[in-house]
């Protein structure tokens, strides 16, 4: 017997049936009911966008209010300026990137995705998360994942009005946008590891700085 | 790994002893509980958050059959493929496997305790690959030839002095600092790791869930080794017991909710990466093959019975960091892959009664465990159903099972459990004098040797427990 069919075979026997019920299960998955949902994730726009800002630095991330997205290349350079890095940033391949004035603020961008050498990329979210100061991304052409994870600095942008109360309601916004990406990923604070004698250090293996360049 | 647990007593003995160990778990002992205690202070709704989240595990345990072919649809139409495996050779051979048609020679491994129940390094290893710990405290462990401790914290029984001299043996050419400071350490292994993960031609990680909605299976990491595992190499294979499987992406956030507040304290992780299937076209990033161990490994047989609320939990490590005695011997002492509370109930299931000796009596019956596990497992409950099976069997001999019977009347009286520890263990002593048998006592005899020593293995369970939590 294939081990698909022992396992199966064996739920069945334990659970005293002989096949499977298929109806409570697929309920559920075409209704996914909401559990409990916090307050904390509950409010007017301008409260959850303070409540994020405040549970993002909780988790150490930077957070940078922008007039306008078209701020993003002096924020980019005031940071590389600040850590002296080379004024350079691998960008994520989208166009509402590409079109900033880069070059006007000094900073050399190349759209492609994450290489191990980068000191500072620039993403993008789906959505933020005021519960926890958590940021969206998904992957996806626009959206290489390697530019979160390689870089020493990590940039996103955010636009205000992206910014939701519970990930309940994030999931309702990637459903709207259709199936799954191939990862998704949610994001608070810089990389940490606290496995060497419980002593939390920031940048194990991702960026060490997060920037959430909030914008709109 | 080998399985060692029937030594727990002379193990848990000795660990107590090792004035090095007993530095090392103080910090489990004060930094765990407090942190776990302050996140859910600030989730007003967590009482009901616990009550839904244990049952969404009930609901999914009682049509596991149905939710796990319902995953295995997903991932298939996302362009991956799920192999079952009954038990660890099976799930071993299947990775093997795919590693071999992949062509692979390094393979990138993020944490995940389902590949050390099934021993994949070993195997692996066996069969010519190089499987890579990626996790910081794996990868030290790796270097050392340790096995973790704790199931969040695997390196947890280790000081930096040892870590310093771990990374001077192996890492070549040279160091990138003299120092053994923390940063220092944690830059050193980044440095080495980065080129490893560059290298490695299969990624592998566990699963904290794998949903049946959509087929995606979902990490928890702060140090994003498990990201940079699935988005270099190759091929991406998922290692997943087959309890880890959740009907939807509300049910997943729900359990998120749950999970990491108990286990670190964090109100979630600092990344939650829920994958599924390989890069989709036009990608430019992304594995190319996406791949899904399915494990049971005896947990399927634990369906139906008193055990089956085991098969709720999250392995978020909320019962070993409360526990009064996997806080005085460190993970080591239960001798396989599984430790503290939880452990004392999984590894009889899995390597079987005959070979987990004591764990079933490794417990003051403080009941702290079941509190704060956030599905409601009742584990003192289900550590006594595996000391009745290991009587029936008749593997505990008659005097250990009286001197159970008077641990389990003294500790439910926390006034007498107190002062009978604290009293250096004199009363114990007394009475083992005139009756002859409390020397058995599970962790007694090695607790009251323990109590003519110096600091810091001075005070008891209780009084370190209690020192911990008024930190906070
Ligand atoms: S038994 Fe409960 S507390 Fe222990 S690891 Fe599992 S879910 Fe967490």
């Amino acid at each position: 017997m294939s081990a698909r069919n022992q396992i199966l075979g064996n739920i069945r026997t334990r659970l005293g049936r002989e096949t499977g019920d298929p109806v409570p299960v697929d309920e559920r998955l075409t209704t996914h009911p909401a559990g409990p949902l916090p307050g904390r994730g509950e409010g007017t726009a301008e409260e959850l966008r303070v409540r994020f800002v405040e549970m993002a630095r909780k988790s150490s991330a930077d957070v940078e209010q922008l007039g306008g997205i078209e701020e993003l290349p002096g924020l980019v350079a005031e940071i590389c300026g600040a850590h002296g890095f080379d004024a350079a940033a691998a960008i994520a391949p989208d166009p509402a990137f590409e079109a900033l004035r880069w070059s006007d603020a000094g900073v050399a961008v190349e759209a492609r995705r994450g290489q191990p050498d980068d000191s500072l990329s620039v993403g993008h979210a789906v959505c933020g998360v005021a519960e926890t100061g958590t940021l969206v991304l998904a992957s996806g052409p626009q959206s290489p994942i390697t530019l979160s994870f390689l870089p020493d600095v990590h940039v996103v942008a955010l636009p205000a009005d992206a910014i939701v109360g519970m990930y309940e309601e994030a999931w309702a916004r990637m459903r709207a946008r259709g199936d799954m990406p191939r990862a998704i990923n949610w994001i608070t604070g810089p990389s940490r590891s606290a496995d060497i004698e419980q002593t939390l250090q920031l940048g194990a293996h991702g960026p060490i700085r997060l920037v959430i360049a909030l914008y709109g | 790994m080998e399985v060692e647990s029937k030594r727990f007593k002379p193990a848990a003995r000795a660990a107590l002893l090792d004035t090095r160990l007993q530095s090392a778990l103080e910090n489990i002992q004060t930094g765990f509980p407090g942190k776990r205690a302050r996140a859910i202070d600030g989730l007003p709704e967590w009482p009901e958050v616990r009550e839904h989240g244990t049952a969404i595990r009930d609901h999914t345990i009682a049509h596991l059959d149905t939710y796990l072919e319902r995953f295995e649809r997903r991932v298939v139409d996302s362009g991956g493929e799920v192999h079952w495996a009954s038990d660890p050779a099976e799930a071993c051979s299947a990775v093997a496997a795919i590693c071999r048609a992949a062509g692979a020679r390094t393979v990138a491994k993020g944490k995940s305790m389902a590949t050390e129940e099934i021993g994949l390094n070993e195997h692996l290893e066996g069969e010519g690959f190089t499987p890579i710990e990626t996790d910081l405290g794996e990868y030290i462990l790796q270097l050392r030839g340790d096995h973790p401790s704790h199931i969040i914290a695997p390196a947890i029984h280790l000081k930096r002095d040892q870590i310093y001299d771990a990374f001077q043996a192996h890492h070549d050419p040279a160091m990138s600092s003299n120092s053994d400071g923390h940063a220092e350490l944690q830059a050193e292994a980044r440095r080495v790791l980065r080129q490893r993960f560059l290298d490695a031609d299969v990624g592998i990680t566990g699963a904290n869930f794998c949903i049946a909605e959509t087929g995606s299976t979902v990490i928890v990491t702060n140090e994003g080794n498990g990201d940079l595992s699935q988005a270099l190499p190759r091929v991406h294979i998922v290692v997943a017991g087959i309890d880890k499987v959740v009907p939807t992406l509300e049910d997943t956030s729900t359990l998120l909710r749950l999970l990491g507040r108990s286990a670190t304290g964090q109100d979630i992780t600092v990344y939650t990466t829920f994958s599924t299937g390989p890069k989709r076209q036009d990608d430019l990033d992304g594995p190319e093959e996406f791949h899904v161990v399915l494990v049971d490994n005896g947990r399927s047989d634990m369906l139906g019975g008193e055990l089956e609320p085991m098969m709720r939990c999250i392995r978020c490590g909320a019962c070993m960091n409360h526990c009064p005695v996997y806080g005085s011997v460190g993970g080591h002492a239960y001798g396989w892959v599984y430790p503290g509370p939880m452990g004392a109930v999984l590894t009889p299931q899995m390597v079987g009664i005959e070979n987990s000796g004591d764990l079933p009596n490794a417990s003051t019956f403080c009941g702290r465990c079941a509190e704060v596990c956030p599905v409601k497992i009742p584990l003192p409950d289900l550590m006594r159903h595996w000391r009745e099976r290991e009587y029936e069997a008749g593997y505990q001999p008659a005097a250990a099972r009286w001197g159970i019977g008077i641990w389990a009347w003294i500790a439910r009286r926390p006034g007498l459990y107190h002062r009978m520890a604290r009293l250096g263990g004199r009363a114990l002593r007394l009475l083992a004098r005139r009756r002859g048998r409390i020397a058995r006592v599970p962790l007694a005899g090695g607790w009251t040797d323990t109590r003519d020593l110096p600091a810091p293995s001075s005070r008891t369970f209780m009084d370190q427990w209690r020192a911990g939590r008024r930190l906070h």
